[in-house]
């Protein structure tokens, strides 16, 4: 059983069922502050009966320094996903999918062109998740990560930059088809 | 913008090259010539500023100071700093002369001043207003706002306005609000919110969008129904919360439900049931444009609380009709929904099982024995056995069958659940869950029946019939607990045999044996006797008057689980505690590490493993980053007075986050946790050095800490399997090693480094003060003064009737002693040497220090080697008292000797008696700590000789009367034969001989 609501402050003496899990990372306070201050409505919780969080998602707004404007990778205003996790006992429920569908709904009420991630080029599982959501792959960036998720000899990997579009995008004018075949570096990604 | 040391700021753009130079050189003295000559010949205080600031660099204190003087000045005359650029080299001068706490008294009150001479300067205001937000000075900040508010008034930034809102509101609840305005500023908040509704009503009535000082973002919204909640009438509050354009529904229509889900809160807090009713049937019959429910609200608290309103209306039938109309809309559409949504509504068809009216119910009779109950459990357990959730989703309602109907659950319906359509894994997770069930009944009333006593009034536990089994005993019913364990037992060696069942087991949320050696840990930690801490007294040590063998079992078969599956953090976590029980702190390091409990968590995590840890083993302290996390996490978080990322919260206009955050920021300063890292980190240094230079109360995390200061414990336990019942005590509270962390707690052990400090000090060797005399006078005062304050505290706190129950019988002693203690050393530096006999207050307070010593040496002395291997906690303590003894004999006879040697007439220095006492003191304290060293000597040679794997394995096994037997081939069968055991055994040896040899680096006196 679960509600679903903003994150407040205290929910962070209650993660962890989320974040005792290796796969979830722990951040300085000022990180969870950060996003609790600026963007509240994309900073949402699933709770059980007992108040524990048994997922989370954190999601910012907004896009690429003015000064970058006519570059070709200049992101027009958009939410992004920076993290989301849901507690292992919890899986297999939808949570994700719920946590994700209240941050586009938020996306949608902060007029954004497109809600994106960055997930690893091997990580099917998630992209098959995303892609379920209808998140496509916009572009890959090359050497996002410095690791690799399965081979301890590589020391970097790609991420896929997956986006779906708001409803503000009626054209569909910030997705593409093959973005996986569009490559860019880090530096190109703000 | 507040400069630091590290970015010093830059001079005006006017200033000279030559000038500008120098000052980015740190050039100081050129930078003092330079300035004083162009004040002079420009007539502008500016430049004298920058003198100041430059002399402020130099290195003798008259030059440091002389900006703080000048700043002094500028405050008390009433100037006004005429430009920004002034005050913030003043401020980054000053900022290691003046306390962050002063700065509403200094720069504060410059920046106000600045803002209301210069109210059209907006962006200075909020330059301004934002240094005192980062100061956390809320008195001045909201001067600022208001100002600024006011400046602002026709502009198109709304922030503001709602600033100056929120910071009359936060004045209105800090204690920096100047006494007997609290009432003023609420009000204020609440009368500029309530116009600004208004403001709106009419707007939207008039279809006019230019409400400018109205209600129009969500934010703004959500900060005046938190407003409105604190400060109006219960009714004013519904009022508003349903108004048609602005309240709660008028929201949720929009997709926010924020405002609704507060709503509720304050609408149960204020026992509203018929408007939590009529909010909850409004919000969950909204209905989408397919036609189907909205599912934003179909949440479970939300399906709860409607449930719950509904069993309160007067005609709870028709209420409960609504709900169950509402829920069949649900249930007809729910193939289309998340799996989330539901197992919530079908928790919610179970709920009103359980909350349905009498008159309701009893078309619903029972059918063989099969209540609608049990029936709707069954139901739910049919669908979700395989989920990983379904036992904590059936607990609370299990628990309120009455004993008939758990006992046709345990015994038929559940076995014929697992018959209909059988897979194995089906009927193995049916059967975990209903060894769960039968586990939970153990703790609940409603299993047993008292037995007449035939003694009255007898202290000893009440003796019940279980009606389950039909055993005697005390509860929790023994005889079920063995049954329970034989079973999980052979469940888990039938799982082991079906190996195409185990191929499947990593598609489950849960490996199934994971759950029953759980099961089996559990049921052996209460066969073991474990009973946690008593209701008032202190805690006893917690295996004392146990049976040992069957907690080191529960141990071994945890512990060989986590070998098979280390990734289960519930289970890591519950060993932490027992290892910790066991005396085996250096192995539970090695299952905490992997945890990697660090930054934010820490808070609420560490102390699982890091309460009271110096006690037991304080070598783990040697290694240097073992606490060094704790410290960084607070050190940085709370280094600014403001909770972190305010400003952010301002400038984005993110108000309620603005609230919370405060609320969360002033949380996180008074945490337990927080003082277990200053305590546990000076009683380990102790340990090793003796006494420490830096006193407690210049620990910056601790520094503000009063003895009103109410701490506060935040550790999390929802990672801990719970399979207890409401009446029964959480697994936790059995296997800590004492109570939890408490505001009486973390204060007694403060104050106790606050004691030590003061008998503990020693000038340094090399201090040698011009006025000798006067300056042992002072610190004679100080230490009377200290001494007597720190008894006065620690007797307020032990003497609340809670406290008792919130330390260990150890800790108990140790403050208890202390408080003692400290009075009769102030009463020792104080009382005449006459020849008069001690006034019997004196002679009871000596008799009852005397009395604390003996009960905790009577808990410490133990022949049996198991209790002294896990009683490292009461010889802390005793140690701790011992060597407390010892430095305060010293003090006092310090200055015994001292006055003695200053005034031959005799009348000076302690009275005869107490010196008397002092050296029965020092006697019993010398005993004491022989006792001690004796101990860790005679463990150490023991831990030396060999047979130590076989001593282990027999305390663990072949300690029971015969009877038992089947349960030690339970365990043996669990861990895969007794062979396996011995590497167990080895691990807890290592760490026995690991923490013992620890002990045995510390110095004793």
């Amino acid at each position: 059983m679960a509600n679903f609501r903003r994150f407040r402050p205290d929910d962070l003496n209650k993660f962890s069922k989320c974040n005792l899990d290796q796969y979830t990372e722990t951040y300085e306070l000022g990180f969870y502050m950060q996003y609790h201050a600026k963007w509240p409505s994309l900073f949402q919780v699933a709770e059980d009966q007992d108040g524990n969080i048994i997922g989370y998602i954190m999601g910012k707004l907004e896009s690429s320094p003015e000064v970058y404007q006519y570059s070709e990778h200049y992101l027009p205003w958009h939410a992004h996903i920076t993290a989301v996790t849901v507690a292992p006992e919890a899986r297999r429920l939808g949570i994700g999918r719920l946590l994700t569908q209240h941050l586009e709904v938020a996306a949608d009420a902060n007029n954004a062109w497109f809600v994106d991630l960055f997930v690893r080029v091997t990580n099917d599982k998630a992209i098959a998740f995303y892609k379920s959501m209808g998140y496509s792959v916009f572009r890959t960036v090359k050497d996002y990560y410095g690791d690799h998720s399965t081979d301890p000899t590589l020391n970097s990997e790609d991420a896929y930059d997956m986006r779906k579009p708001c409803k503000r995008d009626v054209k569909l004018e910030h997705i593409r088809e093959n973005g996986e075949k569009f490559e860019v570096n880090p530096e190109d990604v703000w | 913008m507040s400069y630091s040391r590290h970015y010093r700021p830059a001079l005006k753009s006017s200033v000279d090259v030559q000038l500008q130079t120098a000052f980015s050189d740190g050039n100081w003295q050129t930078v003092i010539r330079l300035a004083d000559k162009r004040a002079k010949s420009l007539k502008d205080p500016y430049y004298d500023a920058i003198k100041l600031c430059a002399q402020s660099q130099l290195d003798t204190a008259n030059d440091q100071y002389s900006v703080v003087f000048a700043v002094d000045d500028l405050v008390s005359k009433g100037t006004t700093v005429k430009d920004l650029e002034t005050i913030e080299l003043y401020e980054w001068a000053c900022e290691d002369q003046i306390e962050a706490s002063d700065y509403s008294n200094t720069f504060g009150v410059l920046r106000s001043r600045y803002v209301k001479a210069n109210p059209r300067a907006i962006t200075n205001g909020i330059s301004c207003l934002q240094a005192c937000l980062l100061h956390w000075d809320l008195v001045n900040a909201q001067q600022i706002a208001a100002v600024l508010d006011k400046a602002s008034s026709n502009s198109n930034d709304r922030r503001p306005m709602f600033w100056n809102i929120t910071l009359t509101y936060l004045l209105s609840i800090s204690p920096q609000c100047p006494d007997g305005k609290q009432k003023l500023f609420g009000l204020l908040a609440f009368k500029q919110l309530e116009k600004a509704a208004v403001l709106s009503e009419l707007a939207e009535k008039s279809n006019d969008d230019l409400a400018d000082r109205g209600l129009r973002a969500e934010e703004e919204l959500y900060l005046y129904y938190r407003v409105l909640a604190k400060n109006s009438s219960s009714d004013d509050y519904l009022k508003q919360i349903l108004h048609p354009e602005l309240g709660a529904m008028k929201q949720f229509e929009q997709g926010k439900k924020q405002l609704f889900l507060e709503a509720l809160d304050v609408f149960e807090a204020q026992e509203r049931w018929d408007q939590i009713f009529e909010l909850c049937r409004q919000a969950l019959s909204l209905m989408e444009d397919e036609g189907v429910p909205s599912y934003l609200a179909a949440d479970w608290k939300v399906w709860k609380r409607f449930i719950a309103a509904a069993s309160k209306k007067s005609d709870d039938e028709a209420a409960f009709e609504q709900v169950q109309q509402l829920l069949q809309t649900f249930v007809s559409t729910k193939s289309k929904t998340a799996q989330m949504y539901k197992k919530n509504i079908a928790l919610a068809v179970l709920e009103t099982h359980f909350r349905l009216p009498q008159s309701l119910l009893s078309s619903k009779a029972r059918l063989d024995g099969l209540s609608p109950r049990v029936a709707q459990i069954c139901l739910y357990l049919d669908n979700n056995y395989d989920r990983l959730s379904a036992f904590n989703d059936l607990k609370s309602y299990v628990e309120e069958l009455d004993f008939e109907e758990f006992k046709y659950l345990l015994e038929v319906m559940i076995p014929k659940l697992a018959e209909s359509e059988p897979t194995p894994a089906k009927s193995f997770l049916l059967k975990v869950l209903e060894l769960k069930f039968r586990y939970l009944l153990t703790t609940c009333p409603q299993s047993r029946s008292e037995l007449p006593s035939v003694v009255s009034e007898t202290s000893e536990p009440s003796s019940y019939r279980c009606r389950f089994c039909g055993n005697t005993g005390i509860s929790p019913c023994t005889s079920c607990l063995e049954a329970i364990v034989s079973s999980a037992a052979s469940t888990r060696q039938d799982i082991n045999k079906d190996a195409e069942f185990v191929k499947t087991i990593p598609g489950l949320d849960k490996d199934p044996r994971a759950h029953l050696s759980m099961l089996i840990g559990l049921c052996l930690i209460k066969l073991a006797k474990l009973t946690g801490k008593p209701p008032t007294g202190p805690a006893p040590p917690p295996l004392q008057e146990t049976k040992t063998f069957r907690f080191l079992q529960a141990v071994l078969v945890l512990d060989s689980q986590l070998q098979e599956t280390p990734n289960d953090n519930g289970l890591r976590l519950l060993l932490v505690e027992l290892y910790l029980l066991l005396g085996c702190a250096s192995y539970a390091y090695k299952l905490w590490t992997p945890l990697d409990v660090k930054r934010t968590i820490q808070d609420a995590l560490s102390p699982h493993f890091f309460d009271r840890i110096s006690t037991l083993s304080p070598s783990l302290f040697l290694n240097n980053r073992f606490i060094a996390p704790l410290w960084s996490y607070y050190t940085n978080t709370l280094r600014d007075p403001c909770p972190m990322r305010i400003w952010d919260a301002f400038s984005t206009g993110s108000y309620s986050s603005i609230l919370d955050m405060t609320e969360y920021d002033d949380r996180l300063r008074r945490s337990c946790t927080v003082v277990m890292t200053v305590v546990e980190e000076r009683q380990a240094a102790l340990r090793f050095r003796g006494r420490l230079d830096d006193p407690v109360h210049e620990s910056s995390l601790v520094a503000k800490i009063t003895d009103d200061t109410e701490l506060v414990n935040a550790v999390d336990y929802g990672s801990f399997t719970n399979l207890e019942s409401r009446y029964s005590a959480a697994v936790q509270d059995l296997v800590r090693l004492g109570p939890a962390p408490s505001n009486e707690r973390s204060h007694l052990a403060l104050l106790t480094a606050q004691f030590r400090d003061v008998i503990d000090y020693r000038s340094p060797k090399d201090y040698k003060p011009a006025k000798q005399q006067d300056n042992l006078a002072k610190e004679h005062i100080y230490n009377i003064e200290m001494l007597s304050r720190v008894h006065e505290s620690m007797t307020s706190f032990l003497h609340k009737t809670s406290t008792p129950a919130k330390l260990t019988s150890a800790e108990d002693a140790l403050y208890t002693f202390t408080a003692l203690l400290a009075g009769f050393l102030a009463t020792a530096l104080t009382h005449p040497r006459t020849p008069e006999p001690l006034p019997a207050s004196i002679i009871d307070n000596i008799t009852a220090l005397k009395t604390v010593l003996a009960t905790l040496r009577t808990e410490f002395n133990s022949d049996s080697l198991l209790d002294q291997l896990t009683s490292m906690h009461t010889l802390s303590c005793l140690l701790d008292i011992a060597v407390s003894i010892k430095h305060s004999v010293v003090l006092i006879g310090t200055w015994h000797e001292r006055e003695q040697s200053r005034d031959r007439s005799g009348k000076s220095g302690c009275h005869k008696d107490i010196i008397g006492a002092l050296k029965a003191f020092d006697g019993l304290a010398v005993k004491a700590i022989n006792d001690v060293k004796f101990r860790i000597k005679s463990l150490k040679e023991k831990l030396g000789e060999g047979g130590w794997l076989d001593k282990i394995l027999d305390w663990t096994f072949n300690q029971s009367d015969g009877s038992d037997d089947i349960l030690d081939k339970a365990v043996e069968d669990v861990i895969g034969g007794r062979g396996n055991a011995e590497e167990w055994a080895g691990k807890v040896f290592e760490s026995w001989n690991e923490g013992v040899t620890g002990w045995t680096l510390v110095k004793m006196e």
